[in-house]
């Protein structure tokens, strides 16, 4: 995937980035709290024997895994975390190299920033916590861990919890180890401050150069993790994720929500300025239609007066000419009237 | 239009016995499993947490956006002619998420403490946190603008203005909130790019989730519009050559969403160069999906619009609703995960089904019930004068 | 001091979220503000 190539070089400009130390707004490095702890998983030295898978389910409280320690046919198939199992070493491959796998603890989680109660804290000491008192079993953490390391609790149907390695906080906190590390008879498991186990790895590559992929897998992947693995076969053989990038995997996320406030900000006046924009295509359009029926209108009374007006003139001027013609008849009348009165006259003389 | 109170034998109708049937399952299966926990009633594993309920948690929110789509086309550009179809729009919207509420609910494990991101702990940095309010205003905001119907109903004439003033602001308020969850629901996948498949995951999600609610959106006021002019006949007042012509000219719009919807895809598929994976199996059903479910009904829909086919805009708003639906469930479900093997593979359980398609006949049943009484299929005699 | 980008998106996107209520909320009053002037500038 080209993802590969491009996630190196953004480290690549992280990491410089990180050296100049840009201080600007989201563009800021976060170095974590400084001293925390870390364990480092050297599976070149992992025997399978699977001392950690019992001594983690002791010291939580959980039921013995039901396959004795002896037992190799479980590698047969692969397993995951569950319930009942906080972390599991699976078996890689025809040669057979074992990897244990439980909760990264990574230094950016996603399972924190997923979810929408915080239940999640990254504590200074190291460790991831996990809150149950808040939870609302949504599962988001479940399905966004990119290592599948969470698990769930569905046969509880009132106090359902996820579960997962907690890196033996209490047990930190008290000054011991965490329990798979003590009871791990190779030293495969080393607990310590995650910058000294860095060193560690790095005298290792250095004392048996040919032993190692020479790559911590966990320093930097996804943000990295407190959780360092080192193998002497490429890590994606061992059922780790195949180049992840360096950059957090929350960053993909946060870039896209922060458009949330913004669009808050932004939509109200926007659309209230559409309405309005329509409303005034609206108003416009109305008086439009008025002003074209006020002036058909006013036309129409125009006309109806001029019509009026003219109907008038003419009746004015037609009773004028019948009175005149009238007149004019009159007058014949007398006119012959008298004429005829006055051959009258003479006749009787 | 006062409806008579139903005779004995209409009780005991074919569609009042069936839905009850399925109601009466349905609803102890849910008992069952908030007596047993979600193991009993689901085949969610470590590995895959989020399943069919997850799936259609989607769905029902995307097909809700007909309340969205039809009074940002009435209130804000102004197209008054749509206004019949607003408040059966608004109802089915306003019941996608009440199902959306109740499958959520049965998907959680303590549901119980639903209210804790508001008032006891918020995680803010979550899409979740933001769905969640986004969907908690907007389902209340729909509440508000259904009221007048009820105000109608009941015959509360002051209350009814009240709240028929506000309708502008509350059309603008859950447009921007829809805009944000519709998308946002799409950014819930943002954060696990390895397990979705490339095709379907991209930093577009977000955009592709909101176009295709609209998409969604706007067929089911299609559907639900000549549906119920079928089943309710002239109960429901506007004419039938009146809803064709609406029905033609939402064809229209919904051919342009979905041709805007098809571009964006192909447009996705080259940025991050993706031609390659459309050559195996997965590919042949992201073909599928693209073109029998949406490069074939956008065509549809603009031939159904200019040649003015009611019937077949039917249908071709059918094919959309299924491919909406088909969509959601390829991103949350079936291209999830997908590099698994056959026995890590989660397939659900028949009871989560069942679930769905109780839910399903809820929302049918309380639309009918809504809608035989209250004024949405037809304006109340008292308020004829355009409201 | 934050010493996880976790805990500084935390602080900034909460404080974001308020921002954006009160923006929402100043605006209902600004608009009526606005068009209430310009209704009654039209009917003088």
């Amino acid at each position: 995937m080209s993802t590969s190539r491009r996630g190196f070089l953004k480290g690549v400009a992280a990491g410089a980035l990180a050296a100049s130390s840009a201080k600007a707004g989201s563009t800021e490095h976060f170095s974590g709290y400084a001293g925390r702890y870390g364990l480092l998983h050297d599976t070149t030295l992992c025997i399978g024997c699977r001392s950690c898978e019992f001594a983690c389910n002791e010291v939580n409280g959980l039921p013995a895994p039901e396959t004795p320690i002896n037992d190799k046919k479980i590698f047969s198939e692969k397993r995951g975390t569950s319930e009942k199992l906080y972390t599991v070493v699976n078996s890689y491959g025809s040669a057979g190299i074992f990897r244990k796998h439980q909760c990264m603890h990574c230094n950016e989680p996603c399972c924190a920033s997923v979810c929408f109660v915080n239940a999640f804290t990254k504590t200074p000491e190291g460790p991831v916590l996990y809150d149950p008192d808040v939870c609302v079993g949504c599962r988001y953490c479940v399905f966004a861990c990119p290592y599948y390391a969470l698990a769930y609790e569905y046969d509880d149907p009132v106090t359902p919890r996820v579960v997962r390695c907690t890196m033996c906080y209490p047990r930190i906190k008290e000054g011991k180890i965490p329990a798979c590390a003590e009871a791990c008879p190779t030293g495969a498991i080393q607990f310590g401050r995650r910058d000294e186990l860095i060193q560690v790895a790095h005298k290792r590559f250095d004392k048996y150069p040919d032993r190692y992929v020479k790559h911590i897998f966990g320093e930097h992947e996804w943000g990295g993790t407190s959780w360092l693995t080192l193998a002497g076969v490429p890590f994606e053989q061992l059922g780790l994720p195949k180049d992840p990038t360096l950059e957090p995997l929350p960053n993909l996320t946060t870039g896209f929500l922060s458009l949330a406030p913004i669009v808050a900000a932004i939509f109200p006046g926007l659309l209230a300025g559409m309405y309005a924009f329509t409303k005034r295509k609206e108003q416009l359009a109305e008086d439009e239609k008025g002003k074209l029926l006020a002036d058909a209108e006013a036309r129409a009374e125009e006309r109806l007066t001029e019509v009026v007006q003219k109907g008038e003139e003419r009746a004015e001027r037609e009773a004028e000419y019948e009175a005149r013609a009238a007149e004019k008849t009159l007058k014949d009348k007398q006119q012959s009237a008298k004429e005829g009165s006055d051959t009258g006259k003479e006749e009787s003389r | 239009m006062n409806q008579p109170a139903e005779s004995r034998t209409q009780l005991l109708s074919p569609f009042n016995i069936i839905t009850g049937l399925i109601l009466a399952f349905g609803g102890v299966i849910v008992i069952l499993r908030f007596a047993y926990g979600l193991s009993y009633a689901t085949n969610l594993t470590h590995t895959t947490t989020w399943g069919l309920w997850t799936g259609f948690k989607l769905v029902f929110v995307a097909l809700a956006a007909s309340g969205y789509a039809l009074t940002t086309a009435v209130y804000i550009f102004g197209m008054h002619e749509y206004h019949p179809l607003v408040r059966p729009a608004v109802l089915s919207g306003f019941l996608g998420y009440t199902l959306f509420i109740c499958i959520l609910i049965f998907d959680l494990g303590r549901a119980w403490r639903i209210y804790y991101p508001f008032l006891v702990q918020a995680g803010f940095t979550s899409a979740l946190f933001e769905i969640a309010l986004c969907v908690a205003l907007y389902y209340s905001t729909q509440f508000l603008e259904l009221t007048p119907i009820g105000f109608e109903w009941l015959g509360w004439k002051r209350w009814r203005k009240v709240f028929i003033a506000g309708t502008v602001g509350m059309t603008i308020f859950g447009l921007l909130l829809s805009i944000l969850h519709q998308s946002t629901l799409g950014a819930l996948f943002l954060t696990v790019p390895r397990k979705l498949h490339p095709l379907w995951y991209s930093p577009y999600i977000p955009l592709h989730f909101f176009i295709s609610s609209a998409m969604g959106g706007v067929s089911m006021v299609i559907m639900v519009g000549l549906v119920c002019k079928r089943v309710f006949g002239h109960k429901m007042e506007i004419k039938r050559e009146t809803l064709d012509r609406l029905t033609i000219g939402l064809a229209k719009g919904c051919s342009i969403i979905m041709a805007v919807y098809f571009g964006v895809k192909v447009v996705d598929i080259s940025l991050a160069n993706k031609w390659h994976y459309l050559f195996s199996g997965w590919g042949l059903w992201y073909l599928v999906e693209i073109l029998g479910f949406v490069l074939l009904p956008c065509l549809l829909y603009a031939y159904g619009f200019k040649e003015k086919r009611p019937r077949l805009i039917r249908f071709t708003a059918v094919l959309v609703i299924l491919g909406v639906i088909l969509n959601r469930l390829n991103v949350s479900v079936v291209a999830f995960n997908w590099q698994f093997s056959l026995e890590q593979r989660y397939f659900p359980h028949w009871m989560e089904y069942v679930v769905v398609v109780f839910l399903i006949t809820a929302g049918i049943v309380a639309f009918r019930w809504v809608s035989k009484r209250m004024p949405v299929l037809y304006d109340h005699p008292d308020y004829k004068a355009g409201h | 001091m934050f010493h996880t980008l976790h805990d500084f998106t935390l602080h900034a996107k909460g404080l974001s979220y308020l921002m954006a209520g009160l923006l929402m909320l100043a605006f209902i009053p600004f608009w009526f503000f606005i068009v209430k002037k310009s209704t009654r500038d039209k009917k003088k």
